[in-house]
């Protein structure tokens, strides 16, 4: 009796359960590890691209540090108020003005979702009326971005002689 | 009874015996091909560990705090770009007015803020056609959305008294 056809169901019936238990789930393994890398490479490259660029605009901001260090002036991290004091008194002699008083420092966010914090503080001025504007303009010229919010004065009594300023001035800081 | 003359041996169909060779080779095929894919399997595992590491080291701390810097600089940046954009010259109010005012009229009290960018301004001059005139003149100006005067008093030499309430375009400041 010729057992070769009875042989070859045989055969043939364990390489499809081969196929199917071992083979099928080792190729589906194969190709979910090679899209992992094709994913991984993408991956990385992005990142090589990113971390390049940012490279490339640090360089370049080697080139900005001047204006850069104008921004940190305008908003600095640490608000002293000393030197800021110092800075009004500064310019209001240079501008011909007398400072009489300095009011507190009163800070709030800018915006609700800002961590720009807005000081603002009173200063009473005395002197004239030119002297004021030279004062303005020193002021609204200066790095540190300073601004007037309001400002109310009165032409000099005849006994005073010269102008009282009232004025609020804000700045920036984080 | 004894058969002298042989039977002739019964011939195998071809096709058995080509069943039996291919079911082995597919078997053979079957095993290579589950050992070969497993040592695939074993080398893709072993590139995507070394991937993973390449990607691990691809964020180094140094790029890290480049990166901190650069998005730090970045809201910097913005936040300048904002206050800037909102930055007002309280100066050239006076230079606003200054152009505008009538000869013959004079202001002795200024109250200003930038917040709804009304000024208060009281005056004097010499008739009530100098200050229709200025009125007039305040009404033109393009710069002012409203103008409110009130407070029209006549003095003891004969002077009008006046108050202007003008509410200003933000453009002025800018």
């Amino acid at each position: 009796m010729n057992y070769r056809p009875i042989l070859s169901a045989i055969l043939i019936f364990i390489t499809l359960i081969l196929g199917l238990f071992l083979i099928l789930p080792k190729y589906q393994d194969l190709k979910s590890s090679q899209i992992k890398i094709k994913e991984v490479q993408k991956e990385i490259k992005q990142w090589e691209e990113y971390f390049s660029n940012l490279e490339k605009v640090s360089q370049e901001l080697k080139n900005y540090t001047e204006v850069l260090s104008k921004i940190d002036s305008a908003i600095p991290s640490e608000f002293s108020l000393p030197s800021l004091f110092n800075f009004i008194q500064k310019i209001s002699s240079q501008s011909g003005l007398v400072l009489k008083e300095v009011g507190s420092v009163t800070a709030s966010p800018i915006s609700q979702n800002s961590n720009i914090q807005k000081n603002s503080f009173t200063v009473s001025l005395s002197g004239s009326y030119s002297s004021l504007k030279n004062f303005l303009s020193i002021l609204e010229k200066s790095a540190r971005f300073l601004e007037v919010e309001s400002i109310s004065f009165s032409s000099p009594t005849e006994k005073e002689g010269v102008s009282s300023f009232s004025l609020r001035i804000k700045v920036h800081s984080y | 009874m004894v058969e002298i003359i042989p039977k002739p041996k019964a011939k195998t169909p071809p096709w058995f015996n080509i069943l039996f060779y291919f079911s082995i080779s597919l078997l053979i095929i079957a095993i290579l091909s589950f050992f070969i894919l497993n040592q695939l399997q074993k080398k893709a595992t072993f590139n995507l560990q070394n991937l993973d590491e390449l990607l691990k080291n691809t964020k180094t701390q140094e790029r890290i705090n480049l990166e901190k810097e650069l998005i730090n600089y970045q809201k910097k940046t913005d936040d300048f770009s904002y206050l800037v954009k909102n930055h007002n010259l309280t100066s050239k109010l006076f230079d606003f007015l200054e152009n505008i005012t009538h000869p013959a009229v004079y202001f002795s009290s200024l109250s200003f803020s930038s917040e709804n960018g009304i000024v208060v301004l009281r005056g004097g001059t010499e008739n009530f056609q100098t200050l229709g005139q200025q009125l007039s003149i305040f009404k033109t100006e393009p710069l002012i959305k409203e103008v409110n005067l009130s407070e029209v008093s006549i003095g003891r030499e004969g002077k009008i008294n006046f108050t202007f309430t003008l509410s200003l375009l933000s453009e002025i400041f800018k």
